[in-house]
C-alpha cells in the first residue's frame, strides 16, 4: 500500500514530473516502432500539480501536459493499430476527442505563437522547440487513427473494382474518405510545423523525434500524391519541405539520410506514375484539422545573407541550431522534379514494380509493419 | 524532467568537487551533458565528449543500483534512453525504458490518486 500523505509535495512533484515523462516517451517511442507500451496507465487521471504552473512563465509546462494527454488517447488505440485491427467508429470518435482537444489548447494557450521576440531568447526557443513536439505529437495521434482509413481510401481508388472495402458502408456513407483527408492535413501541418522550425533556425543538428515524424508525414503524403495525380500543391509543398529538412538533419544523422533517401526514391517514383497516368484531380481545401502552432517571424533577416553559417560555424552551445542553408532556402525546381537523384534506377521495369510495392508496405494496417522496417535500417 | 533548478545545483555542485563520485546525480549530469553534445554535434570532440559522458553513466546505472529502484534511477535510465535514441539504436533504447518502465511500476508511480493535493492543514490532520 503506497502512504499517500507521507510524501512531501516536493517530492510528489518530483515523482509525476518522472512519470509523465517517462509515459509520454515510451508511448511515442513505442506508436513510432508498433510495439507494445511499457509504463502502466494512470490510475486516476492527470494530477494537478499546483507549484508546476507558478514557475511556467512560457507555458512549457502547459504543452508538456498537453502532449501527455495527447499521448494517453494514443495509448488508448496502442493495441488495435498494432493488431490492424482498429474500427472506423473507434478511429472517428478519436479524431473528434483530438481534433477538439487541439481547438480547446489553441485557445487557451496563447503562447502557441512562435514570434520573432520570443525567438530571441534562449528560454523562449526551448518553449517553441517544445511546442512544435507537442504539435507534432497532436499530428502524430491524428495519422496514427486515420492512417488504416487513408490506405483504404487510396486503395479503392487504385482498384475499386477489386477492392472489398469500395461497398463497405464507412466509403458509401463518407467517413473512411473524411478521415483519409484528416490524415493527409494532418501530415500536411507536421511537415510544415517542423519546416517553419528550421527556417527559424531553432533547430539542434540531431532532432531524434522530429526525424521520424518528418519521415512519417512523408511517406503519408508521397503515397496520397502517388495515387492522385493532380496533385494537391500544400501537399506537395509540404512534401519537398520535410525533404528539406531531413537533408539539413542527415548531416549528422544517418537514420535521416536514409529517410531523405527513401522520400527521393519515392518522389521520382510519384513523378514517373504521374507521367505515365496523366490523370486529371481534384484540390482540396485543407480545412478538416487546424494548425496547432503559428510561426509568425517572417523570414530571419540573417537568413538572407549567411544562413549557411548557422549550422556550422557557431561555436557557443547556445548557438548550435539547425537552421536551413541558402540552397535550402532558394531550392532549384529541378530538385522537386528529382531528376538529380538516383539516375540509375529503371521506373519502367520491375525494379520500379518492387519499389511501390516496398513503399506501399511502410503504410500498413498493421502498424507493426513499420516498426518491422525501422528495424530493418 | 528535470527542472532547470535541479540541473543547476548539480553543476554547482560538481564545478565544487562536491558532486559524489559514482553517485546517480553525477551520472544523470554526464548523460545530460552526453545528450546536448550528441544534439549540437559541431565537431568530433562532440562525439567523444557525448560516448564518455554516456558510459561514465551507464556504468553507474547498472553498477548495483538496478536492485534499489528510485525516482533518480528512472529519470538516469530515462536519460539514457533519449541518447539511444539519438543515436539511432532503437533495441537498446526498448530495452532502458523498460527497466525505467518497472521501476515506476514498483514505486507505484502510475497511482496518480497519491498526487492529490491537499490543503496543508488537511494534510497533517489526515497524517495524525
Amino acid at each position: 500500500m503506497i502512504l499517500l500523505l507521507s510524501i512531501a509535495d516536493a517530492d510528489q512533484e518530483s515523482r509525476w514530473r518522472t512519470f509523465r515523462s517517462l509515459s509520454t516517451f515510451d508511448i511515442i517511442h513505442a506508436s513510432l516502432l508498433g510495439r507494445p507500451c511499457m509504463t502502466p496507465a494512470t490510475t486516476a487521471g492527470t494530477p494537478q500539480i499546483q507549484n508546476e504552473h507558478a514557475t511556467d512563465p512560457l507555458g512549457t509546462i502547459t504543452a508538456t501536459i498537453a502532449t501527455l494527454e495527447i499521448c494517453h488517447t494514443i495509448q488508448d488505440v496502442l493495441g488495435s493499430l498494432n493488431n490492424g485491427n482498429l474500427l472506423i467508429s473507434v478511429a472517428q470518435r478519436k479524431c473528434e476527442i483530438l481534433t477538439g482537444y487541439g481547438k480547446t489548447l489553441k485557445q487557451k494557450q496563447p503562447h502557441l505563437r512562435a514570434t520573432q521576440h520570443l525567438l530571441s531568447t534562449s528560454t523562449g526557443r526551448a518553449g517553441v522547440v517544445g511546442n512544435v513536439h507537442a504539435s507534432c505529437t497532436y499530428y502524430h495521434a491524428l495519422i496514427l487513427v486515420t492512417r488504416p482509413s487513408l490506405i483504404a481510401s487510396l486503395t479503392t481508388r487504385i482498384s475499386p473494382r477489386e477492392s472489398p472495402a469500395a461497398s463497405s458502408s464507412s466509403f458509401v456513407d463518407g467517413s473512411a474518405n473524411n478521415l483519409s483527408e484528416i490524415c493527409i492535413d494532418s501530415a500536411i501541418h507536421m511537415a510544415q510545423t517542423c519546416y517553419d522550425a528550421f527556417t527559424a533556425g531553432i533547430l539542434l543538428a540531431n532532432m531524434c523525434l522530429l526525424k521520424v515524424w518528418l519521415f512519417e508525414a512523408g511517406l503519408v503524403l508521397g503515397f496520397a500524391m502517388s495515387v492522385d495525380a493532380s496533385g494537391h500543391s500544400d501537399a506537395e509543398d509540404a512534401y519537398r519541405n520535410a525533404r528539406k529538412v531531413l537533408k539539413t538533419l542527415s548531416r549528422t544523422s544517418s537514420l535521416a539520410k536514409e529517410y531523405y533517401d527513401i522520400l527521393s526514391s519515392l518522389l521520382q517514383a510519384i513523378n514517373m506514375h504521374r507521367r505515365q497516368k496523366a490523370k486529371q484531380g481534384h484540390p482540396q481545401s485543407r480545412q478538416s484539422v487546424g494548425r496547432l502552432l503559428e510561426f509568425d517571424i517572417g523570414r530571419l533577416p540573417s537568413q538572407s545573407s549567411s544562413v549557411a553559417g548557422v549550422a556550422t560555424q557557431l561555436s557557443s552551445p547556445d548557438d548550435a541550431r539547425y537552421g536551413p542553408s541558402a540552397n535550402d532556402l532558394h531550392p532549384t525546381g529541378d530538385e522537386f522534379d528529382g531528376v538529380d537523384m538516383n539516375v540509375g534506377f529503371d521506373y519502367g521495369s520491375e525494379e520500379w514494380l518492387q519499389f511501390a510495392n516496398q513503399v506501399s508496405g511502410f503504410l500498413p494496417m498493421n502498424n507493426d509493419s513499420l516498426g518491422l522496417f525501422f528495424d530493418s535500417i | 524532467m528535470f527542472t532547470r533548478a535541479e540541473v543547476d545545483g548539480y553543476l554547482e555542485l560538481d564545478a565544487r568537487g562536491t558532486l559524489p563520485i559514482g553517485s546517480i546525480p553525477s551520472a544523470a549530469l554526464n548523460i545530460i551533458i552526453a545528450i546536448g553534445s550528441q544534439s549540437r554535434m559541431l565537431a568530433t570532440t562532440d562525439i567523444e565528449i557525448a560516448a564518455s559522458g554516456f558510459n561514465y553513466g551507464r556504468n553507474i546505472a547498472f553498477r548495483e543500483q538496478l536492485e534499489n529502484p528510485s525516482v533518480d534511477l528512472i529519470r538516469l535510465f530515462l536519460l539514457m534512453t533519449f541518447y539511444m535514441v539519438g543515436a539511432c539504436r532503437r533495441h537498446a533504447a526498448s530495452m532502458y525504458i523498460g527497466v525505467a518502465s518497472m521501476a515506476a511500476s514498483t514505486l507505484g508511480l502510475h497511482a496518480t490518486e497519491q498526487y492529490s493535493s491537499l490543503p496543508p492543514e488537511e494534510a497533517l490532520l489526515r497524517s495524525q
